[in-house]
């Protein structure tokens, strides 16, 4: 059962003494278990970030009966009169948990600026520093006790993140295969001790720390003193056996490793469940490659398998886990492809007219929200911006897309840009 | 010349009267001479109009101001903030041993001359003026700015001249090695809207960004207002006519307007960066107040970790703001003393403010790290920079030379440097990521390892070390200050029982992590 422990701040330091009094494993993990539960103030997020700008034209929105349809065909779905591309075949099983809005339209056709919106649901505006959405939901989350609220696996090499933008350290991913290449780069950087450090010096030292630390805030309180001493400390417990463990894909059968498919992507949404599991806010995993200005049609299909088992796979996972109803999956890239097919067989840049997909979370699955018309080249039912799907997802987990943070100009900025408008019928 | 002769006991106050013209000259040059002696510097000046303003008020509000740093907080604090980085253990022993009652603003004057804070205040300058340079994707655009910087502050070009040349810098023209990038127009792509509210922002305190969309809430600019200062940025062809801009979304278009009313002169001829030019001018020229103010308010929260008033980027109603007084008065001084940011350092660092403690009792704790009375010196994060080049200069190594040091160095700064950016004007954070970098990652892992880290190796092998004062060696070196005796307990426990110099070595080097990982040594307090 994915829940936060909402322990206070004192009551976290009492835990970290007696973890770190004596050699011996201490109760802190007993003592998590005992501590009254408390149920997570909102859903939590799975976000698979296609990137590159996937062709949702060949995904989500055929359109098999034009040339720009191309030599993808449809398939039937689990959701009446909902098809999609013939090379998502296990996804098919999964509409009717899922919303499909067919009519996402942006003005951004740069790579950097439409990751900038979709990510933030903001244009880039100089010296604004804004936070990505898992930040933003991370930082409406309780303070974690063990895990930060935001993991991030392997992002892709040459697209830059925001991160936490404005909202500070806090709320900054746990960056998880940073620079990947294949499953086995799925580790959390810096969480084993250094070679030449056995275990018992690593104690020692770590023992000393605490014990500094300890002596400097009583003698130092303050907002700025806790903030470090509190990272310290949990950084520490995060490398704690147990913890470590949570990123260990080791424990997993082969089967389950079979089934999510034995790609980056495949492993990374295997961790992704086991990070919910334990409690995390906000998980993202990358798919990348999607940018197929030639080739489309096979970049497509080999992309659309890893999706469709791993994607399918995650929800099935998540669903007899009982987590399913509480955890939204959120699919999508910066922006759509072009529905007309260019000289190298490929797609170029399409904000005007893509699709993105919700999947569980407990929202009305099984409907298509907004259409195309009939060469997919625009919306013509329901046109929804970032900003209003950035809504619809706050509405989904139950946080306010109007909240306003501060921000690193002075300014107060919300969630969702003021003018978004949350999708209707979903929730 | 006669002696005067009607005068009686007032005489005892008045100058005394000399015979002769020759004597009279000398003692006039006596006076002179001692006068210049006690004449005050700008920024002795300066500081004493802060404590006054300070000390008045705090007795007006009833505050009990906190108690003054010692000396070792004072250097760690001051040398951080001058220089970047913290002071080498034979420093603060000779600056603690010190019996000269004026060594803390000769310490101030050193450092703050010194190259090294040229090229520290270039880097706050470039932050502050182009804080997008820190980010994605224009991030390491600042360097060439950076170099550039330092160099002219090392001349005592004056800030208004600094502000000037970059606002108006241009690829392609004035390509003289000794000339200013053109960062400000690369970093804003060229685009005239980003150009002005970068310009109005960071270097008037004039926030017209939010006048882009609509009328600005509080201050008397409107959405027209914004688009006439962006319509300065606009690089039109050579015409005779100042250009005009189009305001997106709408059939109007405008031509460049201050808005306070005041009308530039626009010359007959003009090319493509007149209006920009124009601007520039009118932004740094010694008449515009919010010019100034808004440096003094920028320098001051960078010293203070707050400033004076808020929020920073808006000072449209900065004269209700509390401390108005000493803002208007620091930035006509700032601009009489011809617009000198050495001596604004000076003046700020040697203020009895800036050298407040930053702790005072549990009961005070109350007044939140918002709290604009500065009676107690706030905690502050270190800048990236701050915190490498202090881990080198606590482990016993100098800073990395930029022309000397490997390009592997090199490049492990700038990736730490970009692990711990924080927004200066972010209140102090710190992640379990950079946590975890600290405690486990290379280069901590490096400049700990007790086979090389000269700390380490000074503390094992000097001659007539006991653990009482290799202890005291390396909180002095890392923390920059004495231990106290619990402490002097705590770290010897660690070195009990070690029977080789290895052993030792290796004990040492846990201190050594230890010390480094604390809340005390990554924080500016």
């Amino acid at each position: 059962m994915a829940t936060h422990l909402k322990l206070g701040r004192r009551r976290l330091l009492q835990l970290a003494a007696a973890g770190f009094a004596g050699a011996s494993c201490s109760g802190w993990l007993r003592a998590m278990a005992e501590s009254a539960a408390v149920r997570p103030t909102h859903k939590s997020v799975i976000l698979l970030w296609m990137n590159g700008g996937p062709a949702t034209i060949d995904l989500w929105d055929l359109k098999p009966a034009h040339n720009n349809g191309g030599p993808f065909k449809e398939i039937e779905t689990s959701a009446a009169g909902v098809r999609i591309s013939e090379h998502l075949p296990q996804l098919a099983a999964w509409t009717s948990k899922m919303v499909v809005v067919r009519s996402m339209s942006s003005r951004e056709g740069d790579h950097a600026r439409a990751t900038h919106l979709v990510r933030t649901g903001y244009v880039p505006q100089a010296s604004i520093d804004f936070p990505d959405l898992g930040s933003l939901v991370a930082n409406e989350a309780p303070p974690s006790l063990v895990l930060p609220n935001y993991v991030s696996i392997a992002p892709p090499q040459r697209t830059m993140f925001n991160g936490e933008g404005f909202l500070g350290p806090e709320c900054s991913p746990l960056v998880v295969g940073k620079g990947a290449i294949g499953p086995a780069d799925l580790r959390v950087l810096n969480l084993e001790r250094p070679h030449a450090v056995d275990a018992l010096h690593q104690a020692t030292r770590q023992e000393l720390l605490t014990s500094l630390d300890s002596r400097y805030a009583k003698a130092h309180p303050g907002r700025t003193t806790n903030a470090f001493q509190s990272a310290s400390i949990r950084a520490l417990q995060m490398m704690r056996p147990e913890v470590s463990l949570a990123f260990d894909l080791a424990e997993e059968s082969d089967n389950a490793k079979d089934a999510y498919g034995r790609s980056l992507f495949g492993q990374s949404c295997m961790l992704a469940r086991r990070l919910i599991e334990r409690g995390v806010s906000f998980v993202e995993s990358t798919l990348d490659g999607w940018d197929t200005h030639q080739q489309n049609f096979e970049r497509v299909a080999a992309l659309s398998g890893q999706l469709d088992k791993a994607f399918a796979t995650l929800l099935r996972d998540l669903q007899d886990r009982g987590l399913l109803d509480s955890t939204l999956v959120v699919c999508l890239g910066e922006f759509g492809r072009t529905p007309k097919i260019n000289g190298s067989n490929g797609r170029d840049h399409w904000p005007n007219a893509w699709s993105a997909v919700l999947a569980g979370g407990d929202i009305r699955g099984g409907q298509v929200v907004g259409h195309t018309n009939a060469d997919g080249t625009a919306v013509e039912g329901q046109p929804t911006s970032v900003p209003d799907l950035i809504a619809t997802i706050s509405r989904i987990i139950g946080i306010d897309p109007q909240k306003q943070n501060d921000s690193n100009v002075g300014r107060p900025i919300r969630i969702a840009d003021p003018a978004a408008k949350p999708l209707d019928g979903i929730v | 010349m006669r002696r005067s002769e009607t005068h009686n006991g007032s005489d005892a106050r008045r100058m005394p009267q000399v015979a002769t013209v020759q004597g009279r000259l000398l003692l006039l040059c006596c006076i002179a001479f001692c006068g210049s002696l006690h004449a005050q510097s700008p920024a002795v000046k300066m500081a004493a109009t802060i404590n006054r303003h300070f000390e008045g008020y705090w007795l007006s509000s009833g505050t009990t101001p906190a108690p003054a740093t010692t000396d070792a907080e004072f250097l760690r604090r001051v040398t951080l903030d001058l220089v970047g980085r913290i002071p080498t253990a034979a420093e603060l022993r000779s600056f603690l041993a010190d019996p000269n009652p004026h060594k803390r603003e000769q310490a101030i004057e050193r450092l703050a001359e010194s190259p090294q804070a040229a090229r520290h205040m270039a880097l706050v300058l470039r932050r502050m003026w182009l804080p997008q340079t820190d980010v994605v994707p224009h991030n390491h655009l600042g360097d060439e700015l950076e170099s550039w910087l330092a160099s002219e502050l090392q001349q005592r070009t004056p800030y208004d001249q600094l502000a000037k040349a970059v606002l108006t810098a241009t690829p392609g023209e004035n390509d003289a090695r000794d000339s200013a990038p053109a960062t400000f127009l690369l970093a804003n792509e060229m685009r005239p809207e980003d150009l002005a509210s970068n310009a109005t922002r960071e270097f008037l305190g004039a926030n017209l960004e939010c006048a882009q969309c609509h009328d600005h809430p509080f201050a008397s600019w409107t959405k027209d207002n914004f688009w006439q200062t962006a319509a300065f940025f606009v690089s039109a062809e050579a015409t005779e006519e100042p250009p005009t801009l189009a305001i997106p979304d709408t059939e109007d278009s405008v031509r460049p307007e201050l808005w306070t009313g005041e009308k530039l002169h626009w010359p007959t001829e003009q090319d493509r960066s007149t209006g920009r030019k124009l601007f520039a001018n009118w932004i740094a020229s010694r008449e515009n107040t919010y010019f100034s103010r808004n440096v003094v308010n920028r320098m001051w929260a960078y010293y203070f970790g707050l400033p004076l008033h808020r929020p920073i980027d808006d000072l449209s109603s900065i004269e209700a703001s509390q401390h108005f007084e000493l803002l208007d008065a620091l930035a006509r001084d700032f601009t009489e003393g011809g617009c000198d940011l050495v001596s604004l350092s000076r003046a700020l660092t040697l203020s009895r403010v800036y050298q407040l403690a930053s702790y005072t009792s549990p009961e005070e704790l109350s007044s939140g790290d918002d709290d604009e009375t500065f009676s107690r010196a706030r905690v502050r994060c270190l800048s990236g920079e701050q915190l490498y080049d202090s881990l080198l200069i606590a482990t016993g190594r100098p800073v990395l030379s930029p022309d000397l040091a490997s390009d592997q160095l090199l490049t492990e700064r700038r990736h730490f440097v970009d692990d711990f950016f924080s927004p200066m004007s972010a209140t102090p954070r710190r992640s379990v990521v950079q946590s975890l970098r600290l405690m486990n990652g290379p280069v901590v892992t490096r400049l700990t390892d007790p086979a090389s880290c000269p700390l380490v190796l000074v503390a094992s092998d000097g001659p007539f070390m006991d653990d009482q004062a290799r202890v005291e060696l390396m909180v002095l070196s890392i923390l920059g200050r004495k231990p106290d005796e619990g402490e002097q307990h705590v770290m010897q426990r660690q070195l009990v029982g070690a029977s080789s110099s290895d052993q030792q070595q290796k004990a040492l080097g846990g201190i050594c992590w230890a010390l480094l990982n604390t809340v005390e040594f990554n924080t500016n307090h």
